[in-house]
């Protein structure tokens, strides 16, 4: 290291003398002045941004140096330095992002050049979404075919699900595309959102291919923000926002509840739990301890101070040789529940250095510790936030929390209130290291090698607490108790990169990569439980008696290798090659099947470069191309292939615990890649001087040797693992299509993005259909099945002039159509194998999205719509029934109610019944499945930029103000109190914290 | 001085350049290891060697495979499919005897998944034994075990559905996916061989250390219940004789104990499902009413039962004068006290256990909210530990009581002579148990001392996993008896002016309306339609 310091000092002294350059950037249509503009020295990193009112000052070392102007948008200038001490420049705006240089896999490509299809993202529009939310959430509407959900805003817990084109797979190994962010596997989430300076989502076999067996999904690849040479730049950026709940269920009064309760008892052939008196007492209101009228749910989401507050602070700078760039962010968020939040306090360090003329060290350091915490049930034995959840909605109105005495009831040992008293918690604390050191050895000038390692490790610490409890004299939990548990994962990466790129006779450009890369990762935990406490302010293991204690601890490894390649050629600007490929070996199969091989090419023409095309000057940009190649897929479990018994199958013999094992897996000895191959067709074009940008994409993507546990009969009697078994097709259309224009001061741009896909299982094993799984062949994945249903019952006669059911029918029961039979025509019965059938996918068929955005002076707004349709949603759990095992009666169920009085055919809800039984109210049918197609105003900002003579009195650079939302409105056919976009995926309770509305007020400072 | 730096940079540059070189050497060299194994569990190829292994997987077959009849989970709450309780719970056994019996009933197919669980653990278990080297009696023995508990799986599980798939290798997922059923008849003479196979290498006894692992005992008492089953009744008389004669079972004095932790060692209890505190446990507050400790209390009783315990002079309620319809449960068969939670009555934990129509206070059991009948099961509740969830008390599977009450119903059914012998060797055991002293049985006459022997049964067995169940239907009463309006708890001494609940001529509160079974299909439960959905090849039990 002595000898590198040595060096640097030798070369800064060495150099010439250097010569400050100073100067303003002008917009040529407006006149106006343009912050944030590129300047950069050719050839080096010594660069600047031009700060609030345009100015930028520069160091330059050399006589012959030139200056290079670029902002996004706008055409790149070069201007050479020449002596001079002032250069003052105009841009001007240009065809789309063109010159626009994109990232791609293991490195950038010039946009116009680009072969594949890729979506890259608007990095301004896109960190304006992030504020208040969570980084993927902030991908909802971003690009086509890109579909994201995003179901709870549950602080920890709010990750949005993004998935590009479609969910390519059923299998364990998943349909979520693979993050890279600067280059490593890593949580996005672990990213803070304003240190990225790029994001690129690669969607073809084209473009991914060269990530093998992980790129099936998709990829998304990001960037974060280098520092540039020059005057140290500190940008601060922080803001203040308030969550609100924006579906409320319609929970009836305790009165009806209790008259709604002796009808479904009725109904059962139970005797009534209420009496007149009961009811009148539940109406008057004059028993509170006895006859209440409970909100457990306003209880529940009113405890808290849904607040939430972001500051990041940056600073960026360094000289010719050495430039880094440091960020520190701090963020909070606290939920509607009390004692529920989640804080981030992270940091990154990007470091670039010229060890030597042809020697670079490239250096990126980050870390964050996330904590999150939730009150936890006091219930013995019962761990989690769902619980209280879960109660928040179940416990009966016509019991009250807390009587009038101190005392507080429960229902089956659960209360809201008690537990959000009782101080029981669990919080989890995640320690997020990565480093990353590179050198860059420039060895010719075409051709350059890097070396690479990086080391990512989390450290998982979770402690979960819960205090005994009293709720009455007579009742109390039997002891606190306490678990925690450590773990941790490490990713090695081991990376050497080969570049050469050269141009042969001006014509022929071809640019050639090579690499080899290893990981290595493993992954191990521990795990301890105590319980009986002495008191409730004690809570270490060893506080704890020793008489129950348990500990549990696992670990497991994989590892890869990889050889990976592309080339690139172009031939005169026009036509346009690119061929990429890898082949991956993993541990996660036998020795025989382990290694795998990716392939793919494309190919561009830029048609607008054509000679012909030169009379139509409406054309800024035309381009075709095409693409098609293999991508694998290869997150499964590690062991799949290996005969393993399983350890830990106690029973106890004399009394004492004895060790067992057995076998529980059936393995799959011959198990493989899954493969994904991916046609992609697509046209680019700009138009009017890049007023009209689009383009159209069509793809066809088979996912064939599909890692899948066939649904097996119990006769087995163990579990199989994945077997290679099943094909999968996604074809559909990308259209993206933007517009924008300028009048004077008032400027305004409407993008949208529409994609249509249409998903289907081509096959399975050796079967048509696994119902279990709802797979169907020829239908699309996550298919509902079920019956067709055909209004209620609504007497006897109706019942004996129908077909009959899988059920005893009874009046209000649902009446199901009789669709066939064993000889595949209706046959007069109805019954579950026969009269079942695919009745709606959870897999949306269109999705869209439009951005509006305009500005006027220094104003600007923006707004995100977006929604999607072809989808349907089971009505489960709460959400669908009424008293789900004697859980709450909805407004709607109550007043659109079955009753003998109001014996509709089709009333919106059948007669009352506890459905927790799923026959015959809840048995699955088209009545359930619902539409679940929404459209919703995603995001809007409002936004001010300080005029640069006032920001400028104060000190500052550039300064914004704005006030942002999310998820304003929301229009669906679902009921009142649900979302149809969020997945109710729990079939029992089917309740979650909700996806909420987030007002953020914020402001930009660059200093 | 710039010649020097010139100099020097370029030696450093060249050393730099080597450092590189060696780096990429080394990144391209693979350091790291694409064979990875497993790192918690065993691999089968250095398994199934010796003794040692062979005891592991032994082990492995008796851990409770979930909702099997060798566990805690289908105790006590299999009585809510017939007259002794409901539940009207998720879960709950109340359709099991039905018209509500549906090829979608979840409960159905977790006992046939976890059936089938177990037995595939056995054949894996036999298929792979013989590769162990150990001593030959020992190998002989734990081969017995297995072929017993695979045995009393599918004993139960052809009890339930007639012709099911026998199945004894170890299946490929295909052909699991595509078996077909076999007769039950195949699979009682199948049942026969196993059970009087492994009878003879099981030992009689078992050393403590050994508790919980079969014994001769339970082998011939399954084998006495098929042979019940299938109504050979001379056989089963002279099985059940055999283990009368073994001499090694006999009855406790003390009855409530044979259900608790204190009494896991009783001489009674031929075979039971070992539990341990936290370690291989239970929870009791599933069953216990919400006073003590906040539990569930899944498992209502109803009057019926309640009704059926005779008073302490050995008369029905309905004709002895020791019955007083305001006290209802005083001077009554102890074993009622014993088994059932009886409002304003039962002491436990230092509070009489209560529960009533008016009840205000939020822990006591207000009749009937939440279907509550103000009975509940307090058999294999173990008082001092309250409503926990970590209980490591045994679950009986086969005890002696009942081989003595089967051995009187073969001789009663055999049409044998019946005389105070038998009736002294059989149930006035029970009744002369210390803690019950019930007055004895003199009924001779084998038309009357049946009613007697299944009220005895009843009232004995209430609670013990499948054995009400089995009873209804070897008797085939279930659909005469598993229908119309069951009442709970007594809520009013004036029931012809109380119109709070509906009760009946007696006062006791209307808890639930059973729906009925149709004797030509209910008596078989349908085979899961989760498994025919799967397996085309599984037909239908006719009527569903």
């Amino acid at each position: 290291m002595r000898n590198i310091n040595n060096l640097l000092a030798i070369a800064s002294r060495s150099e010439f003398q250097q010569q400050e350059v100073t100067g303003k950037v002008t917009d040529i249509q407006t006149g106006e002045t343009m912050p944030g503009v590129n300047v950069v020295v050719k050839g080096t990193n010594v660069g600047a941004i031009t700060d609030g009112s345009g100015r930028y000052s520069i160091n330059v070392a050399d006589k012959n140096a030139v200056l290079v102007f670029s902002f996004i948008g706008y055409g790149i200038k070069e201007v050479p330095f020449a002596g001079k001490s002032i250069i003052d420049v105009v841009l001007e705006r240009q065809v789309t992002g063109l010159e626009e240089v994109v990232v791609v896999g293991y490195g950038t490509q010039k946009k116009a050049n680009l072969t594949g299809s890729l979506s890259s993202v608007n990095i301004e529009s896109f960190q304006a979404k992030a504020v208040g939310q969570n980084l993927s959430a902030a991908f909802i509407g971003e690009a086509s075919g890109v579909t994201v959900r995003q179901s709870t805003s549950s602080p920890g817990n709010d990750d949005a699900e993004i998935r590009i084109r479609g969910n390519g797979t059923f299998s364990s190994a998943g349909s979520s595309p693979l993050v890279l962010v600067d280059g490593i596997q890593q949580d996005m989430n672990n990213v803070n959102m304003n240190d990225i300076q790029s994001i690129s989502i690669l969607k073809d076999a084209s473009s991914a291919a060269i990530y093998g067996t992980r790129a099936a999904n998709g990829v998304i690849l990001i960037e974060t923000k280098r520092g540039k040479s020059g005057k140290m730049e500190v940008s601060l950026n922080s803001y203040v926002g308030f969550q609100r709940i924006t579906e409320k269920p319609d929970f009836v009064d305790s009165w009806e509840y209790a008259e709604s309760t002796n009808e479904a008892l009725h109904n059962m052939g139970l005797g009534p739990q209420y009496t007149d008196e009961d009811i009148q007492l539940f109406k008057s209101g004059t028993s509170p301890d006895t006859h209440p009228n409970s909100n457990s749910f306003e209880t529940f989401y009113s405890s808290g101070n849904p607040i939430q507050y972001k500051t990041d602070l940056a600073f960026s700078g360094g000289n010719e040789n050495t430039t880094f760039r440091f960020s520190l962010g701090y963020n909070k968020n606290n939920s509607l529940v009390a004692r529920a939040y989640a804080e981030d306090i992270n940091f990154r360090l990007n470091v670039d250095s010229k060890l030597l003329e042809n020697l670079y060290l490239k250096l990126n350091i980050s870390g964050n510790r996330g904590f999150h915490t939730n009150p936890t049930s006091v219930k013995n034995g019962q761990w989690g936030f769902d619980p209280l959840i879960k109660t928040a909605y179940w416990y009966p109105v016509t019991l009250a929390e807390k009587n009038s005495d101190g005392t507080y009831n429960h229902y089956q040992g659960a209360n809201v209130q008690a537990d959000l008293d009782g101080k029981g918690y669990m919080s989890y604390w995640l320690d997020n290291i990565f480093v990353d050191p590179a050198i860059v050895w420039n060895i010719l000038p075409e051709l350059k090698i890097t070396g690479e390692v990086s080391l990512t490790t989390n450290y998982n610490k979770n402690k979960f607490f819960k205090p005994k409890f009293t709720f009455s004299p007579s009742f109390s939990t039997s002891y606190a108790e306490l678990q925690q548990q450590y773990s941790d994962n490490n990713l090695l990466t081991l990376r050497t990169i080969a570049e050469y790129s050269k141009t042969f006779n001006k014509v022929h450009e071809f640019r050639v990569l090579a690499g080899f890369e290893e990981e290595d990762f493993s992954t191990g935990n521990i795990h301890a439980y105590r319980n009986i406490f002495p008191n409730n302010s004690l809570f270490e293991l060893n506080a704890a008696s020793t008489e129950n204690m348990t500990n549990s601890g696992n670990a497991s490894e994989w590892a890869m290798q990889s050889y990976f390649g592309r080339i690139n050629y172009v031939f005169n600007r026009k036509y346009l090659v690119e061929i990429n490929s890898r082949y991956d070996g993993s541990s996660r199969f036998p020795k025989n099947n382990r290694w795998g091989f990716f392939p793919s090419g494309s190919l561009g023409w830029r048609i607008s470069e054509e000679e012909f095309m030169n009379s139509l000057t409406s054309i800024d940009n035309l381009k075709l191309r095409a693409s098609y190649g293999i991508l694998g897929n290869s997150q499964i479990s590690n062991y799949p292939y290996q005969r393993t018994i399983n350890l830990g199958q106690d029973y106890p013999i004399g009394d004492v615990l004895a060790p067992g094992a057995a076998t529980t897996v059936l393995p799959n000895e011959l198990i493989t890649w899954e493969k994904t191959s991916v046609l992609d067709i697509g046209l680019d074009f700009t138009l009017f001087d890049s007023k009209i940008d689009g383009s159209i994409d069509y793809f066809d993507k088979v996912t064939s040797d599909i890692l899948y546990s066939i649904s097996s009969s119990d006769i087995l009697g163990l579990t199989p693992s994945e077997q290679n078994a099943g094909e999968v097709n996604n074809k559909g259309w990308d259209f993206n299509l933007s517009y924008q224009d300028k009048k004077g001061d008032f400027s305004y741009r409407i993008s949208s993005n529409f994609s249509v896909i249409k998903n289907k299982v081509v096959s399975l094993a050796q079967v048509e259909k696994d119902i279990a799984k709802g797979l169907f062949v020829g239908e699309s994945l996550g298919a509902l099945y079920g019956y067709v249903w055909d209004g209620w019952f609504v007497d006897d006669a109706d019942i004996q002039s129908y077909a009959p059911q899988p059920f005893v029918a009874q009046p209000g029961l649902p009446r199901f159509k009789d669709i066939s039979g064993p000889d595949g025509i209706p046959d007069g019965v109805v019954d579950a194998t026969y009269d079942q059938k695919v009745i709606g996918s959870t897999f949306p068929k269109y999705t869209f999205a439009t951005t509006i955005s305009a500005s006027y002076k220094k104003f600007y707004i923006s707004m995100l719509w977006q929604g999607s349709a072809g989808v349907h949603r089971y009505l489960r759990g709460m959400i669908g029934s009424a008293f789900h095992n004697w859980g709450p009666v909805q407004r709607w169920q109550y007043e659109g109610r079955w009753t003998e009085d109001n014996p509709d055919r089709y009333a919106v809800y059948p007669r009352f019944e506890n459905s927790l039984k799923s026959i015959p109210v809840g048995m699955l049918s088209t009545f359930w499945a619902r539409d679940a197609s929404f459209l919703k105003l995603k995001n809007l900002e409002i936004g001010y930029n300080l005029p640069s003579t006032i920001a400028n009195k104060l000190g500052l650079g550039n300064v914004r103000i704005y006030a942002s939302g999310t998820n304003l409105l929301n229009f669906d056919k679902f009921p009142k109190g649900w979302d149809a976009e969020e997945e109710y995926g729990d079939w029992y309770w089917g309740v979650h914290y909700p996806l909420l509305s987030t007002t953020v007020f914020g402001v930009n400072i660059d200093f | 001085m710039i010649f020097n730096y010139t100099i020097m940079e370029k030696e450093i540059k060249k050393y730099i350049q080597w450092v590189i070189v060696s780096l990429m050497i080394i990144f391209n060299s693979s350091c790291v290891e694409l064979d990875k194994d497993a790192l918690d569990v065993l691999s089968t190829g250095s398994f199934w060697q010796n003794e040692s292994d062979a005891k592991l997987a032994l082990v492995g077959v008796y851990k409770s495979t979930g909702t099997d009849f060798w566990s805690s989970t289908n105790a006590i709450r299999m009585d809510a499919a017939t007259d002794n309780a409901y539940s009207k719970d998720f879960n709950g056994w109340d359709d099991a005897l039905s018209l509500e019996m549906t090829p979608e009933n979840v409960i159905l197919s977790s006992v046939w998944s976890a059936g089938y669980k177990k037995i595939a653990k056995c054949n894996n278990f036999l298929e792979n034994i013989g590769n162990a080297e150990m001593d030959e009696n020992k190998k002989r023995e734990m081969i017995a075990e297995v072929r017993f508990i695979r045995a009393y799986q599918y004993f139960w599980l052809t009890n339930f559905f007639g012709d099911i798939p026998l199945v004894t290798n170890i299946l490929d997922f295909n052909t699991a996916n595509h078996v077909t059923r076999d007769p039950k008849t195949t699979i009682i003479s199948f049942l026969y061989k196993e059970l009087s196979e492994s009878a003879v290498d099981l030992p009689t006894t078992r050393i403590a250390s050994e508790k919980g692992r079969v014994n001769r005992g339970a082998a011939l008492a399954m084998k006495g219940r098929l042979q019940m089953s299938e109504k050979k009744w001379s056989e089963a008389a002279t099985t059940f004789k055999t283990i009368i004669d073994m001499g090694v079972f006999m009855i406790d004095p003390n009855y409530q104990n044979i259900f608790l932790e204190a009494g896991e060692k009783s001489n009674e209890i031929i075979l039971a499902a070992q539990y341990l505190p936290t370690d291989y446990s239970w929870s009791q507050k599933g069953v216990l009413p919400s006073q003590y400790g906040g539990g569930y209390g899944t498992i209502k009783v109803v009057e019926d039962l309640v009704g059926a315990y005779l008073m302490k002079d050995g008369k029905a309620k309905e004709s002895s004068p020791l019955y007083n319809p305001n006290q209802p449960f005083i001077n009554r068969d102890p074993r009622l006290y014993y088994s059932i939670f009886l409002p304003g009555f039962t002491k436990f934990q230092g509070k009489t256990y209560q529960a009533h129509p008016d009840s205000t206070g939020g822990d006591q059991d207000r009749v009937p909210i939440n279907s509550s009948s103000g009975y509940y099961a307090k058999k294999f509740i173990d008082e001092s530990l309250g409503a926990i969830t970590n209980y490591g008390g045994d679950i009986v599977l086969i005890r002696y009581a009942e081989v003595l009450l089967n051995y009187l119903e073969s001789k009663i059914e055999a049409g044998n002579t019946i005389d105070q012998n038998l009736l002294d060797l059989t149930i006035n055991q029970l009744r002369l148990r210390a803690s019950v002293s019930m007055p004895i049985v003199t009924e001779t006459n084998p038309g009357l001392l049946r009613d007697i022997v299944r009220r005895e049964r009843r009232i004995e067995l209430a609670f013990e996993g499948p054995l009400r169940i089995w009873d209804l239907m070897r008797w085939r009463i279930a659909h005469e008896k598993l229908v119309g309006k069951f009442y709970g708890m007594k809520i009013t001494n004036d029931p012809s002016n109380y119109t709070k609940f509906e009760v009946n001529e007696n006062g006791n509160v209307f808890v639930v309306n059973r729906i009925g079974m149709d004797p030509d299909i209910n008596y078989l439960w349908p085979i899961p339609q989760s498994e025919r959905d799967i397996n085309g090849n599984l037909t239908q039990n006719s009527g569903y």
